[in-house]
Formats: structure tokens, sequence, C-alpha cells
């Protein structure tokens, strides 16, 4: 079995591409990024009257619209919004990584985090109609549409990965990760791992996400999760900052194309970078609270360190999950003090999502991918917003502004909600 | 027990031994009990008349103490219960307690079939919106009525929670992944966990996964889907968890286990079908390849193959890939008894098979090619098991039972 073998085979980025509130492509969210640009905005997207946070990171829409003429002919109608996102994510790191001239399409996969599509309002109008005391009348339900077809092809996470597959004509491994805020981190880690283990020789991975609707929104809200207190909407996400009060949601996506390092040598393809390793690890403390000391994110740091082959003096940049909750930031906080000693007020942390909000399942993906970019540009990305130092959250957090560095090894952090952990290190590619 | 082999056995020590079994679904509560009432062959699917269809629900549960609220318990629903008694039985049948092993060493590898909210957390705030006349003030939703949602109602819809529940209950905190929602992410789950323990990331790996809950929108779902239904007259959903102990063969020695089978191989494609119902034959034929050659066996070092479903690209693809000249591989279809057990199903299928002792007979209804007679003894050679998905993901994993030759 294959599995037990080829640990050390290396596998190379050879595309990257992302979509986000601050950009339509990697390229420009990286710019908006390196400028401390924030993506949060009032949201506009569906009526937020009455709820105590109306804010979030929206990707405009006109950014899709190519993509939706191009890509997306007879699957309209399946294809949810955070599907559309990981197209045109997955479009460019394709583009980037020449995906199209490979030829054993058997050797492609994909790894997906994902989550599928929230109920609508109008949803639960029609099932109120069709929900009565002696059970339910799906006949007459799927006849008013509403649950229809397409509506469970959008609810099921599978169907993206699925579909993403078809487009980008993948026939290798195809499998979707559901594991909330971790799930775009263990997607690109399960894809390293299948690409060492031989399974595949190129993956496509990533994650997507869109919750800025009025069910995907309300629930955080009645979990008082989001940010509330802001004195203007782009100020709202405040990573490590004694203000912050909460996350900011938003949506988008980012998708990494991974090979084996002899593949992309072989066919010529272009290398941006590596990933040297990946860590996981369960909280197994309250499905709604972080464990106090921070074990799992220890845990999921040491095993990406381990797995790399590396140890906490070679870090030299953490791109943090930062979400600007209380308990979030203070444990990573905690927890990066636990791994890193005496080096960690030396090593620059900092949160893209000051800038980017929190998109749940594309987080991880995208965050990867501006890593891999701060490396190739000696630039590490600031932590916005950071105005009032908390005691707690004491380390170097890049405070608003870009920072000139050459740098060739980071880790990259995402916890995910019920806590699961995930931590991905990442390397500027050297031969 | 050597023909088909391509390449010389790899030796015991380097392989993943399995060590514990544990599983529900409608034929019991144990892996004993699903045992002996699938020798029978009886199925225990009972009809669903308002949806014109059959179902296979797991009875009796034992209740499930855990330290959350009963409604937080409740928003995970079958779920966490199906997959509570999978991990505890597997553990118990490995002789595994939280003080035998670091928690940190755990790995825990899930396939996850789809959740769905519970409509009853949310419909009271339609209900708190009505106007007079029956339709909806949408003011007065978002303005009040919002507020009588169950705020963890979306905790129903993430495939993850469960999981996290029981890593809660068992204190596993190691190497973890979760997959959704079909067959295939239950052999995903196996092959992550043979990974994390060949990598050394793990010392001990649970992996398995969960069928979906027996309700309305699960089987709205499957019927617009065409996995039950008039595409699939003979389909029927089936509830189920299931779960394998792995550990590193040398370390399952040392430690004195009990060995019940091994891991050979794994092999994964993708493609769906033209019709979109289900994976194509070739990317089935495609993941039963690469698996075969992953163990170094050939077609002929097969002796049984479990089928993941009852859709007929699968049967022509095993057909294809076997060539069935003789009488061998026996084919079973778990399906037949048990329904479609979606992510629980591959390692529902190991548990059943390695859980067959050599004098028992399988019931002749759950047998697609044989011509033995009416019914079947086998040893428990190597065997194939399949795990696919409607959506065109294929996974095949091929185990070996402890007395193989």
């Amino acid at each position: 079995m294959s599995a037990c073998a080829n640990k050390r085979r290396r596998v190379v980025v050879t595309g990257y591409g992302m979509i986000t509130p601050i950009g339509k492509d990697s390229g420009e969210t990286f710019e908006n990024a390196r400028n401390g640009v924030s993506g949060i905005d009032i949201i506009s997207s569906f009526e937020t009257k009455g709820l105590p946070c109306r804010i979030g990171g929206q990707v405009s829409d006109s950014w899709l619209s190519g993509f939706e003429g191009k890509r997306l002919q007879g699957i309209e109608k399946c294809s949810s919004r955070g599907l559309k996102f990981m197209i045109a994510a997955t479009s460019e790191a394709a583009a980037m990584a020449r995906l199209d001239s490979i030829e054993d399409r058997a050797m492609i996969g994909v790894s997906l985090g994902y989550h599928g599509e929230n109920p609508t309002v109008e949803d639960l109008v029609r099932l109120y109609r069709h929900a009565g005391g002696d059970g339910w009348d799906i006949l007459g339900l799927t006849k008013e549409g509403a649950y229809s077809f397409f509506n469970f092809f959008r609810r099921k996470p599978d169907v993206a990965a699925s579909i993403l597959s078809i487009l980008f004509d993948c026939r290798g491994a195809g499998f979707t990760v559901v594991s909330a805020c971790a799930a775009g981190s263990q997607a690109i880690g399960e894809a390293l791992g299948t690409i060492r283990a031989g399974k595949a020789e190129v993956m496509i991975a990533g994650g997507c996400e869109s919750n800025l609707n009025f069910m995907g929104f309300v629930g955080f809200v009645l979990i008082r999760a989001l940010a509330e207190k802001y004195s203007s909407p782009d100020k709202a996400s405040r990573p490590f900052d004694r203000k912050r009060n909460g996350f900011v949601m938003s949506e988008g996506a980012g998708a990494l194309v991974l090979e084996s390092l002899e593949h992309a040598e072989a066919r010529n393809a272009p290398i941006y970078g590596e990933v040297l390793g990946y860590g996981s690890s369960a909280d197994a403390f309250r499905i709604t609270d972080i464990h106090p000391k921070g074990d799992g994110a220890v845990f999921a740091m040491e095993r990406a360190l381990a797995d790399a082959g590396l140890c906490a003096a070679d870090i030299d940049y953490i791109n943090a999950h930062g979400t600007s909750t209380l308990q979030n930031d203070q444990i990573e906080t905690l927890a990066i003090k636990r791994v890193l000693g005496e080096r960690a007020k030396l090593v620059p942390v900092s949160s893209n999502k000051s800038m980017t909000g929190h998109t749940i399942a594309g987080g991880g993906a995208i965050e990867a991918g501006l890593t891999i970019m701060g490396m190739n540009g000696s630039i590490v990305l600031p932590t916005i917003n950071y105005e009032f130092p908390d005691p707690k959250c004491d380390l170097d957090y890049v405070p608003n502004e870009a920072r000139p560095l050459e740098h060739a090894i980071a880790l990259s952090n995402s916890f995910g909600f019920g806590g699961q952990n995930a931590c991905l290190c990442l390397g500027k590619f050297h031969k | 027990m050597n023909e088909g082999v391509q390449n010389p056995s790899r030796p015991s020590s380097e392989c993943v031994a399995i060590t514990g079994l544990g599983a529900v679904c409608s034929l019991g509560n144990s892996v004993r009990e699903i045992v002996e009432a699938f020798l029978r062959g009886k199925s225990a699917s009972v009809e669903i008349p308002e949806f014109g269809c059959f179902a296979a629900r797991v009875q009796n549960l034992s209740a499930i103490t855990t330290d959350v609220s009963p409604q937080l318990a409740r928003t995970m629903g079958k779920h966490l219960s199906l997959l509570m008694a999978s991990v505890g039985e597997a553990l118990g049948a490995a002789s595994l307690d939280q003080a035998m092993f670091d928690p940190g060493d755990m790995g825990f590898f899930a396939g996850m079939g789809m959740v769905d909210y519970h409509v009853e957390d949310l419909l009271s705030a339609v209900l708190r919106s009505l106007k007079g006349d029956g339709e909806i003030d949408y003011d007065r939703f978002f303005l009040q009525g919002y507020r009588e949602i169950y705020p963890l109602w979306p905790l129903g819809m993430l495939n993850n929670v469960a999981f996290c529940q029981a890593s809660i209950h068992f204190g596993l905190r190691g190497e973890n992944s979760v997959f959704c929602p079909h067959g295939d992410s239950g052999v995903r789950a196996v092959y992550e966990a043979a990974c994390a323990l060949g990598e050394g990331k793990a010392k001990i790996a649970l992996a398995g996964g969960v069928s979906e809950e027996i309700s309305p929108l699960s089987l709205a779902r499957a019927n617009l889907k065409g996995v039950i239904g008039p595409h699939a007259p003979a389909a029927f959903l089936g509830e189920a968890g299931a779960m394998m102990v792995l550990e590193p063969f040398a370390n399952a020695v040392g430690r004195g286990a009990s060995i019940l089978g091994r891991i050979l191989g794994f092999g994964f494609s993708f493609e769906r079908s033209q019709d979109g119902r289900f994976a194509s034959k070739q990317a089935i034929s495609s993941a039963i390849g690469a698996a075969l050659a992953d163990a170094g066996l050939a077609p002929a070092g097969i002796d049984l193959v479990m089928l993941s479903s009852f859709n007929e690209s699968e049967l022509e693809a095993v057909r294809e890939v076997f060539a069935l000249q003789a009488d061998r591989p026996v084919i079973v279809a778990a399906p037949y008894v048990v329904g479609d057990t979606l992510a629980a199903g591959p390692v529902l299928n190991a548990a059943i098979v390695l859980s067959i002792s050599g004098d028992e007979k399988l019931a002749s209804n759950l047998l697609l090619c044989s011509r033995g007679g009416d019914s079947k003894a086998f040893t428990i050679g190597r065997v194939l098991i399949n795990g696919i998905s409607c959506e065109g993901g294929c996974g095949s994993m091929i185990i070996e039972g402890a007395n193989a030759g």
C-alpha cells in the first residue's frame, strides 16, 4: 500500500487564484492587502434592518459575470454562489498552472472545503405551508419548488467539488472537506497527502463560502459572534486589537494548484512555492469554545512543523487565523507563544481577515495564497485597524502597514468551529 | 491464496492492521447483531407511505450521554448517536480506553452523510411573522420574528459538529478530517487514517462513516437525485454508523491486540455518468484498478467484492474488471438488506465481512454472482469494498481477513 511510502515527495504550488471582498483575483487582492484596504462595508445583498450587525465583506457581482457567461452554461441553476467563487478562483489558478496542457486527467484531483448553500427566507415560508401536524406534504413541497432539484444540489457540499471536477476535467480523486473554518486549509493538507502518496500528481485544492444571505448570517448574529460595535464598517475587523468585539462575515474563495515537484518540472510548469507540511488536531474541549490553553492550535502548528521536518526556529512568519473575536485572538497568541517560545515576539504575525473579513471555508486557501505571494514579493501583509494594544495579545502583528521582509518559511493557521484545527507550513521554492 | 498477486506481498509489519470494529444499522446495534441478521439476508426496511418508498432505520439505540444541552444534542440529530455508538463499540473491541493512549496520538477520520437543519428551529420565526391572511409580513420577520430562530440552528447544517462532539466525548485530539457525504467519503476516511499511521502522524486511528438520518428532507433529496424512487425502484436509504480502529501492524502485535484484518490498498477516481445520476462505469473500474495496483494484486487475487450501491453501472464495472470466468470473486450487495448507507457503507461492509466466521453462510439473495447453489460459505480472504457517490466520486479499498492465506 503506497500510503506508507513517498512521504518526502515534494509538493509545489504551480498556480493560485482567489476572489475576495478586496479583489477579483489574486493580484488585485494582494495589492489591496498590501495597501491596507478594507473590503468591509454595509451589506447590500440582503435585508439587514433590525440586525445588530449590518456589515460584511461582499464580493462584487460584476466580478462573477464573466465566469457565469463562459463557465456555467447548463449548470447555472445548480451552482451556488460559493461554487461560482470557486470557479473564478480555480480559473485563475488553472491558467497560471497551465492545467489544460496536462494530458493524463486521471492524475488530477479536486479537494474542496465547502459547506453548501443556506436556505432562504422564502424557503422557510414554503416549508411552513407544507409542514402539517400529520407530517410533510413532500409532493406538494416539491411541486411548488420549495425544495427543487436545484435547491438540493446547491445545499450539498460535494456537488460543488463534482462540478469543479467536471469543469476542469479532473478525473482523479475528488473529495469535499467539511470542517467549518478549518476546511480550506484541511482541503489543502489532504491534497498534499494525496500527492505525496502518489494517488495524484496534481490537485486543485482550496475552499469557498458565501454566507452573506439572511439565513447564513442570522445564525452568527444570534450567537453574538459578529462584530456589533464599530465606528465605521472598515474599522470593524480588528484582530488582536483591544477593541475587537467579533468577526466580520465575508465571502470568497481561494484555490491552489498543487503538484508533485517531478511532475511540475517535467512539464516546465511555473513554481511559486512549496507546501512543506500540514498538521491537524481537535480541541476535544467544547463545541462552542476554544480550548483555553490553545492545546488544539499548538498541536496543529507543532504537527505541521514536524511534518515539514522543521523546528520553531525556522519559522519566519505566521499568517494567523486572527478572526477579531476576543477568544480566538487571545488564545491564538498564547498558542503561538507556546510553539515559538522565546522567539514568539520576534516573528511577525498578521491577519488577512482584518481586510478581507472571515470567509469561513475560503479563508485558509485565500490566506495560503496570500502567504505565498508575500514570500515571493518579500512583503509581509499587515493587520489593519490595530490601534489599541491588548496586553493579552502582545506579539508583533505587523500593525497597519505592510512590511518589506525577506522570508522563506511560514505557517498559516485555520481553526474551525467545533474544535477542528489545521496548520499549513508553506515555503518559498528552492530547487 | 497467492494466485493473482502481482508483487510479492509486503510483510505484515509494514501494513495497517484493523483491531476494532463497531457498527449500528437497521439490522442491529452491534457488529455481531448485524452479522447474524445479515447472514439471514432479511432486510429491516419498512415502508414510508407518505413518501411511497422504503427505508431502513436504526431502532432502539441506547441513549447517548453527552455534556451538551439536550437542544444542542438534538441539533446534531441521529448523526451523533450513530457515530458515538459505533466509535464506542470499535474502541471497546480494540480493548482501548482513554487511559491507554495519548489523546494527541489518536487520529479520527470520518465520512459524514448530509445533515439537515431542523425546520422546527426556524418555523417559529415564520409563525411569529404571519399576517391575518396567512401571508408573511416580512417587516415583522426581519425586525422581530428572526429572534425566534434557535441560535445554534446552523450547527444542524454542519456535517462536522457530531464528529467534534464525539472527539470531545472520547478525548480524540489527533490528526483528523471530515469528508462528506457518500460512500466514497467513507473510503477516503479510511485512506486518510492509513496515511496518518503510515506517516507516523498518529499511533492509532479511528476511521469510518455515518449515513444520513431518514427524514423528510433526506428522502426528498434522495428521490430528487434518483438515488431512490422511479429511477432506482429496488433502492432504499438505510441509517448506519460504522467505525474501525486502525494501527500499524507492529504496534498492534506489540500490545497484544486481536488483529481482525489488514488494509492492502486504495484507489480513487471521478467521473459522472452521462445522465448525471451516478459515477460512470469507467470511473468505477478505474478506482478498482487503482486499488488493485496499490495492493499489488491482479483481479484474480480478490475473493469477495462488496458493492456500494444498487446501481447497475457498479455491477457492470465489477463484472468487467473481474471478467467473472469462474465462481469468484463472490459478489455481495449489502445494500439489498441494509439500504444505501452512504458514507457509512464501506466500513459497515468491512465490519460485516471481517466478522463472518468460516462456517457461516451468506443468504442467496445477497449474492449477485454465485454458481455455487442457494447459499455460500467462504473464507474471508481478500475483499474489495467500493464506496461510490451519485455525484461521480469513486473509492475502492482492499482489505484482508486476519486468517487469509
